[in-house]
């Protein structure tokens, strides 16, 4: 196994903290809700980083973080080791993109294919406008969309078309990350495929490294090299994608993976044991924060938090992972 | 360099099948299927244009009098008619149709500055609560609280009392009073769009806040903008005759549709149209108003996405 | 006897640029205990069959069907009131955004049990008595105290488990749910799926479900009917039809998505090209065929029925296997 201090990482986070004040109605006064808690993550150039965890997890506020939108609380953003901390939006931009979920949603109505995807171009000011056409051209022969499209407004395409247009948006300033937020679960079945292909094509085309955001394992299994787990702000578990799958630590990894419906009529649908009830975040349950869905809880869990526990390459918290004293 | 793979057809020929016709042709399609549109459309512009040309459409100057032909039968009474004033003439011998023509363009001077200054003071409030949220929409909120909790009327007279009457008075008072509707719809649009991926797309890319604001936001909350400036400007108008039949608006001898209404009321029963003319003009003028900003609404304003 | 039985069933709507047919004389039919699968992608009329299986179709729908057997009983001509009362009695409906479907002015307790009062008594005492039993049932702890609940402090998956509670007060013995689990979450729409599927064997109901989730179908489904451009393309046991599916679109799909242990990493994913087309007008062969790998002159023209198998497994593809498999090779 390679040794990951070795590869240069594109990305890495350090002990990242980003707490909300959330209002508790009238008259209540506010608590902080704490989205990302100490999260220190590496994306290693070149390579796919999937992130997965359930809707409220705060994969989204770290999507947001890296994308320079929101500013930790606490911690510390690298581009390529280099700390972001004297970066203004424009540098931010420059090396990290995003690809958003809704295609629908991401492009606006009232511009021209061709203005949405120069539009990078022109807020850098990149070259000039008559090198501008060319470029685009140039990126919507690189997504696999007709040139023609240039002169149409986003209704005018399919979902599938529109996430080419997204993608080449993020891609004309041929950023070094790129962050794939639910890139494809918009998306019709034939279509997603496809926008799966053209990433991979990207990627390999351009050398570009993506942190994969999805809730279907699945993909995330096809397409990274590596998988970070997320619950309740933290992430529980890390590691090489064969690992992870093949071997998850985490009960939390373990239920996600159970849930991964197969299409394999042999098998039925799966009982994952977690419970009905999602913790609230605003008031965290005690020790392991998973215990209370926790199928092996042990009484430790309910009051100490399990430190990570570093098997290798592969990271789980939780304290029954720690397969030395067990 | 081909990225899909795609048998028996290439993706240039499946996105010909698939590219529908463009926006703006889709909208003119719209805007002449809608009737009430193009029939507000054609009366304000008419109005418009009457306003306008006054100088030329008018026969005579609408101030001067003439005491030995006053009151004067429109053109479809039998006897006291003159070929010189087709419409009549007031108490005092202006003929009437000139008044009226010029009458045209006070309610419009009104309607448009009115609705300048309303929708300026409305959008910033709106789009700046809308955009940052927070502590500015508090502040804009209490704003906007505040002045719905003035009667528009009450506060306008006051301030004629206290200024004195004149044009001027009447616009600034009505602009600084008519943009709380602006603000409300302003901000909850704002907020939506503030939250769509595009929004987030073009901040991720390096955009300044002012960029986001005029270039993203902006065009998409236009067609909402126009409606309810229609909405204000018809308001405004009617107002104004209000404020003028009370005396607290536009003074004599301007000749503006609600003075010669206030200045009609005496001879309702003898000449009552020189009570119906102007209602007439107004009412023609605030419902091509509201035909066109209820057509508008459809025209722009596509039903789902 | 089946509980529902459906036989050309068809779906008109007038638009604009003429007649849209969104379905076209799609047949089937569900029994007790059995869980029917209708699968397709955007557009391919899945969700108006549901709704017109309900008599929920918008106002200027046209619903047509040569039969439409609830229970043995004609309820194509039905009239509303007769209608109102089947829906949420025998019949009843998950929707996919349980936050929509919910009336977030009641509490969770009043919702359940208008239901029960309106369908089977008016004793309160034993709609609330229900409404508690079906909140265990569907895994909700501390039911009594979740009566007096409004859905929005209740997450996504307590919602949509009130839901299906909501569709099982009144005992009904045909449920259909379009998309119950899209808007959820994995772990979520396993624990979800699992219910729905245990319930259905303890109340031995029909269950009627609607996704575009191949996963989901392959685990759920006893019968499997796979949708395209408002026709059915392919039907027959889930076991046939995923083993070997033999329309090109059903191929082609099971081709798109990646599969844990089958699909190598960053293996390329089969794709199916092209889009849905237009169903406004006069249509006639197949409608695959501007995407299809396999489509000849042929296909323009010939009745794209379904021809059955030996096994109940029947494909509408007018160009036979071996036909494509000899061209394959040549």
């Amino acid at each position: 196994m390679k040794d990951k201090n070795l590869v240069d990482s594109a990305l890495e986070t350090k002990d990242v903290t980003c707490v909300f004040q959330v209002s508790q109605g009238f008259m209540k006064g506010k608590k902080p809700l704490a989205a990302v808690k100490g999260v220190s993550l590496k994306v290693p150039k070149g390579q796919v980083v999937g992130l997965v965890g359930e809707s409220g997890c705060g994969k989204s506020t770290l999507a947001s973080i890296l994308l320079g939108l929101q500013a930790p609380t606490k911690g510390d953003v690298l581009y390529s080791g280099e700390s972001a901390s004297g970066f203004n939006r424009k540098d931010v931009a420059r090396r990290i993109q995003p690809i958003f979920q809704d295609p629908y949603s991401s492009l606006n109505p009232t511009k021209t294919i061709r203005s949405i995807v120069s539009q990078p171009l022109r807020i850098h000011n990149v070259g000039d406008p008559s090198e501008w056409n060319a470029k685009v051209a140039e990126i919507l022969d690189l997504v696999g969309l007709p040139r023609r499209a240039a002169g149409s407004y986003p209704s005018q395409l399919s979902g599938g078309q529109r996430q080419r247009v997204a993608i080449a948006r993020a891609l004309i300033m041929r950023p070094e990350i790129v962050i794939c937020d639910e890139p494809t679960s918009a998306l019709d079945v034939s279509v997603q495929s496809q926008i799966l292909n053209l990433l991979q094509d990207l990627k390999e085309e351009l050398g570009l490294t993506y942190l994969l955001i999805s809730h279907n394992l699945a993909v995330v299994e096809h397409l990274a090299d590596r998988v970070a787990v997320m619950y309740l702000g933290r992430i529980v578990e890390e590691g090489p994608s064969e690992d992870v799958f093949a071997d998850p630590r985490h009960p939390y990894t373990r239920a996600l993976l159970e849930s991964v419906l197969t299409p394999d009529p042999t098998l039925s649908v799966p009982d994952t044991h977690l419970g009905a009830v999602f913790p609230n975040p605003i008031d965290p349950p005690s020790g392991c924060v998973f215990h209370p869905r926790c199928a092996d809880c042990i009484d430790k869990c309910k009051t100490i938090a399990p430190e990570p526990i570093q098997d290798g390459d592969h990271m789980a918290e939780c304290h029954l992972a720690d397969r030395s004293c067990q | 360099m081909t990225m899909i793979s795609t048998p028996g057809k290439s993706f240039d020929e499946i996105a010909q099948e698939t590219l529908e016709p463009s926006p703006f042709s889709k909208l003119r399609k719209r805007i002449f299927g809608n009737y009430s549109f193009l029939a507000g459309l054609i009366i304000i512009m008419a109005i418009f244009a009457m306003a306008l040309l006054a100088p030329l459409i008018a026969p005579h100057n609408p101030y001067e009098t003439d005491l030995a032909s006053r009151l004067m039968n429109p053109f479809w009474h039998e006897v006291k008619t003159d070929e010189e004033h087709p419409l009549g003439t007031d108490k005092v011998g202006r003929d009437y149709l000139s008044r009226l023509v010029y009458g045209a363009q006070i309610s419009l001077l009104i309607g448009f500055s009115t609705m300048l200054i309303s929708g300026t003071i409305g959008t910033v409030l709106g789009v700046a609560a809308g955009y940052f949220g927070g502590r500015v929409d508090m502040v804009v909120n209490f704003i906007i609280n505040t002045r719905l909790a003035m009667p528009v009327f009450l506060v306008a007279m006051a301030a004629v009392v206290a200024f004195g009457a004149s044009l001027m008075v009447v616009i600034l008072v009505l602009g600084l009073f008519l943009w709380d509707r602006f603000a409300v719809v302003m901000r909850s649009i704002t907020m939506q769009a503030r939250d769509l991926d595009y929004v987030k797309a073009a901040r991720a890319m390096g955009c300044s806040t002012p960029y986001i604001i005029v270039r993203e936001i902006f065009p998409n909350v236009i067609g909402s903008l126009t409606v309810v400036a229609t909405v204000e400007m018809a308001n405004a108008i009617l107002l104004e005759a209000a404020l003028s039949f009370l005396g607290f608006g536009v003074q004599a001898p301007t000749p503006s549709w609600g003075l010669m209404l206030n200045e009609a009321r005496e001879y309702m029963f003898f000449s009552p149209w020189l009570l119906a003319l102007p209602g007439a003009c107004l009412f023609l003028l605030v419902l091509a108003i509201n035909l066109f900003g209820d057509g508008l609404r459809d025209v722009t304003l596509e039903k789902g996405r | 006897m089946s509980i529902l039985e459906v036989e050309n069933l068809t779906v008109d709507i007038p638009v604009a640029a003429g007649m849209l047919h969104p379905v076209r004389s799609i047949s089937f039919s569900v029994e007790k205990g059995e869980t029917l699968c209708i699968v397709g992608e955007s557009g391919c009329g899945k969700s108006l069959t549901s709704l017109a299986l309900m008599g929920l179709l918008p106002k200027a729908a046209i619903r047509r069907a040569d039969k439409l057997l609830f229970r043995g009983e004609e309820i194509g001509d039905l009239p509303e009131r007769k209608m109102a009362h089947l829906r949420g009695g025998a019949m009843s409906m998950i929707f996919q955004e349980p936050m929509t479907s919910l009336n977030p002015a009641y509490t969770i307790g009043d919702q359940l049990m208008e239901v029960f009062r309106r369908h089977v008594t008016r004793d309160k005492a034993a709609a609330r008595d229900r409404a508690i039993y079906l909140l265990e049932k569907v895994g909700i702890s501390s039911a009594a105290s979740r009566l007096g609940q409004y859905p929005h402090q209740l997450s996504g998956g307590l919602r949509q488990r009130v839901m299906i509670a909501m569709a099982l007060m009144c005992e009904p013995e045909l449920i259909i749910a379009d998309e119950p689990t899209t808007a959820l979450d994995v772990t979520i729409q396993a624990q979800i799926l699992h219910l729905l599927a245990e319930l259905q064997n303890e109340f031995d109901m029909g269950l009627i479900l609607i996704t575009h989730d191949l996963g989901v179908v392959a685990r759920i489904a006893d019968k499997v009917q796979v949708m395209y451009a408002g026709r059915t393309v392919e039907e027959g046991p889930a076991r046939a039809v995923f083993d070997s599916p033999q329309h090109p679109y059903t191929q082609g799909l099971l081709r798109c998505i990646p599969i844990p242990g089958k699909t190598k990493r960053g293996e390329r994913l089969g794709a199916v090209p092209g889009i849905v087309p237009n169903l406004v007008g006069d249509l006639s062969g197949c409608m695959f065929r501007n995407r299809c790998p396999h489509a000849a002159p042929v296909c323009a023209t010939a009745d794209d029925s379904l021809v059955t198998g030996p096994d109940g497994h029947a494909n509408a593809c007018i160009r036979p296997e071996p036909e494509r498999v000899a061209e394959a090779v040549a």
